[in-house]
């Protein structure tokens, strides 16, 4: 049946995160924005509440050799997705500063061994510190075209030996491990891409910068430098055999059918947010009842941002219902992140315009939703490359431009 | 729990409304809109079919299913042409007025496949508004309606019309004395929903009969909201039936060595198109769910502004191909148009969306805004 209730499960879950981000995650929000971190010892505190990335994440219950599993947590992708809004509410930089394997997960689950996922995953669970995971795919020179990756990858005995320089790298910094993809023929495209499990310390892997962004600025991002290091062959994701078929590629970019629909909803969270905030102040502001031209106008945008948003939202559910369906949503994936991305935009940016000055003061929280909104359209796959992944499922023929 | 499946029972009356809309409505869709209406025998069809009055009572007689139900079928019907999804809605606006009022005047619909039931509702100006007073004993209605459909071919006509209490619905029967004072001029040149032409109804002194007692806005509110739902499923099938043509054209049309879907101007735009479609459904069947104003309203803006932008686009893709009516998208614009002036016009369900956004409750007039540009009643 056709249904837009959440349920008990997932209002409740709603309820519960929506507590902690206005009481846990606001108050802090400027401040870590402004420290361009969270403190470790909230992190602590969040670990031990059992709020991790692995928990929200939908690939931690459903990776395909666990089919039982993956049935048992049926409505794990729409939890998600409403888990995921409601943090942003708070603050976007939050659900990408929790600890966990992140991004680094799905690739661990759709391509790692069960060694593997025991070794990499089992980590998070260890102790009470705050861990992280994290996902090196970017380069300086392959953003959009990830098949375009330099990073080199050889095989040197027992051990391979890899080179290369990953950038925009979520947790790059502080992360135990991180699933980096590189290549053993830059002349080969995907099907010689390879993803290494590469960890903290292992000699000739450093950290380079670490960015300093127009939003999400609590959120870590930095680059990463490999040089002749060495990674033990028990770390190249799935073993060697897994690389035979063209399944490299395919890997990295299966995360993205979980990924994005999150991302999306993180979208639509920042824009709430906004549209929220803007709209207090326009009704508390006298907006209201003043047939101006002004306030007409202002109505109207808030309306709309309002109605787009309400889309988006409805667009990431759909991605998600699917994904528990265990429906190919890669469609359905990339209209949500698209679509979150531009409304969010809207929302934020209307918002800051309807408050005006004090919309675009330094301490006012919508200043910084229209500086973290930005990114959606960007990271995960631009809006752009949205495109190309939704017009190659409407388009006869269409394999690429 | 959240879920995007229809029911079984769901899918099954969709299927049959998409057999029937694209065997006969798509391939005879110039010949109907040429005719300024459907032919009787395929209206006898439809009929046939049991969806007339679909999710009219099945106390009355009618089908009895679910807004939301409904919406799935009219998306498929207005997926063959918008302009007969509205013409074969033999009881309409009306239908659902005397449904939640007095269904006395429906009753013959079940009978007859051929009736059809108009409704008079928007004026034509403030100093033509319609009002009904009592004349030695009967109800007798003066007044101008403006972008009545289909009235000059109707058999019955409901009347909206300004009563002592607030505003009352009054049945016309069309057949017998009820035309005298009654004069119905057609629209020779309709922008679109030529299938179902609006007309121009001037009342002198046409006696009625009076549907339920009191104002009867409360129940009128209820009733455009319904039919505005209706009307926003149709604009999603009107934007599908041209989102499909435009995709279908886009890979086989080829330009400078390749089709023009493979350039990314056009795939871009189709992939925009593709979300605004999907998106405005998803959001017609939130509405259909939750029936309160602010989702309708949110549902019929959406999808409006939906059917425009992938109507024009559609014609776009096809270029000149689209601005002659060897393909039907150029019509499909018009239609798209033309439908966003009924049942909630586009501008109205906007300022509703904008005054619940601000914390006012939009007035009984806004609401019951039947056509554009008359945005009440009273």
């Amino acid at each position: 049946m056709i249904s837009f209730e959440l349920g008990e499960t997932l209002s409740g879950v709603r309820e519960m995160l929506h507590y902690f981000a206005q009481t846990e995650v606001r108050p802090i929000t400027l401040a870590a924005d402004r420290a361009h971190q969270f403190p470790v010892e909230f992190l602590r505190k969040v670990k031990e509440m059992g709020i991790s990335s692995g928990a929200l994440s939908h690939a931690s219950h459903s990776s395909d050799d666990e089919p039982g599993r993956a049935r048992k947590a049926k409505h794990t992708s729409r939890l998600s997705a409403v888990a995921m809004e409601e943090l942003s509410w708070g603050d976007a930089s939050f659900p990408l500063s929790l600890p966990g394997p992140g991004l680094g997960g799905p690739p661990v689950q759709f391509m790692g061994t069960p060694e593997q996922k025991q070794r990499f995953l089992g980590a998070f669970t260890r102790d009470a510190e705050p861990r992280f995971g994290a996902y090196g795919l970017t380069e300086p020179g392959a953003g959009s075209d990830v098949a375009a990756i330099r990073t080199s990858c050889r095989k040197d005995g027992s051990h391979w030996v890899l080179n290369g320089t990953k950038c925009f790298i979520t947790n790059g910094a502080r992360a135990d491990w991180v699933v980096i993809f590189a290549t053993v023929d830059a002349t080969q495209g995907r099907n010689a891409h390879r993803a290494f499990v590469v960890e903290k310390g292992t000699p000739g892997f450093r950290v380079g910068k670490i960015e300093k962004k127009m939003g999400l600025r609590a959120s870590e991002t930095a680059e990463l430098v490999l040089e002749d290091c060495r990674v033990p062959a028990e770390n190249l994701l799935g073993g060697e055999a897994y690389y035979d078929s063209k399944q490299g590629f395919l890997g990295a970019m299966k995360t993205f059918d979980t990924t994005r629909p999150m991302v999306a909803a993180m979208a639509v969270g920042i824009g709430r947010a906004a549209l929220e905030r803007a709209t207090e102040h326009a009704r508390a502001g006298g907006v209201q009842g003043r047939p101006t031209l002004h306030s007409a106008g202002l109505a109207d945008a808030l309306a709309r941002a309002a109605r787009h948003l309400e889309v988006a939202r409805l667009l990431v559910w759909r991605a998600c219902w699917m994904a528990d369906e265990g429906a190919p949503n890669a469609r359905e994936a990339s209209m949500a992140k698209a679509y979150a991305a531009t409304a969010g935009l809207e929302a934020t940016s209307t918002a800051v315009e309807t408050m005006g000055a004090a919309g675009a003061a330094g301490d006012s929280l919508v200043e910084k939703w229209f500086r973290d909104i930005k990114v959606f359209d960007i990271f995960e796959g631009t809006g752009q490359i949205q495109r190309v992944v939704i017009a190659k499922r409407l388009i006869e023929g269409l394999k690429g431009f | 729990m959240i879920s995007f499946a229809p029911d079984d029972d769901e899918k099954l009356l969709a299927e049959s409304a998409r057999s029937f809309a694209q065997q006969k409505l798509r391939p005879r869709l110039r010949a109907h809109e040429e005719a300024r209406s459907l032919p009787d025998e395929l209206r006898g069809e439809f009929h046939a079919l049991g969806m007339v009055g679909l999710d009219l009572p099945e106390a009355l007689g009618f089908g009895g299913v679910s807004l939301l139900t409904r919406a799935l079928i009219e998306e498929e019907l207005a997926a063959g042409d918008p302009g007969a999804a509205f013409a074969l809605d033999a009881v309409g606006l009306g239908g659902q007025i005397a449904a939640a009022l007095d269904p006395k005047p429906l009753a013959a619909f079940i009978e007859d496949p051929q009736r059809a039931m108009a409704c008079a509702a928007s004026e034509a100006g403030p100093e033509l508004r319609c009002a009904a007073a009592r004349e030695g004993g009967a109800w007798v209605l003066r007044g101008e309606k403006r972008g009545v459909l289909g009235a000059a071919r109707a058999q019955a006509l409901v009347v909206v019309a300004r009563v002592e209490e607030g505003l009352g619905a009054f049945a016309v029967d069309l057949e017998g004395a009820g035309r005298w004072g009654l004069q119905i001029e057609e629209d020779p040149q309709p922008l679109g929903l030529a299938e179902l032409p609006a007309c121009a109804v001037r009342l002198d002194g046409v006696r009625a009969e009076r549907l339920g007692e009191g104002d009867a806005r409360p129940a009128l509110r209820a009733v455009v909201l319904r039919q505005a739902m209706v009307g926003a499923a149709r604009a999603v099938g009107c934007a599908r039936a041209a989102f499909e043509v435009a995709r279908r054209y886009a890979g086989e049309r080829s330009a400078f060595g390749k089709p023009i879907g493979h350039f990314q101007s056009i795939a871009f735009l189709l992939a925009d198109m593709a979300m605004e479609l999907e998106g405005a459904r998803a959001l017609v069947w939130r509405g259909c769910k939750k029936q309160d104003e602010p989702s309708v309203a949110q549902a019929v803006a959406q999808a409006r502004d939906a059917a425009f932008f992938v109507t024009a686009n559609a014609v776009q893709i096809l270029g000149g191909a689209g601005f002659v009516q060897d393909h039907p998208v150029e019509k499909w614009m018009r239609d798209a148009k033309a439908m966003a002036s009924y049942a909630l016009p586009a501008t109205a369900a906007q300022a509703i969306c904008s005054a619940h956004q601000l914390g006012s409750e939009p007035t009984s007039d806004d609401v019951l805004c039947f056509t554009a540009p008359q945005s009440a009643l009273t």
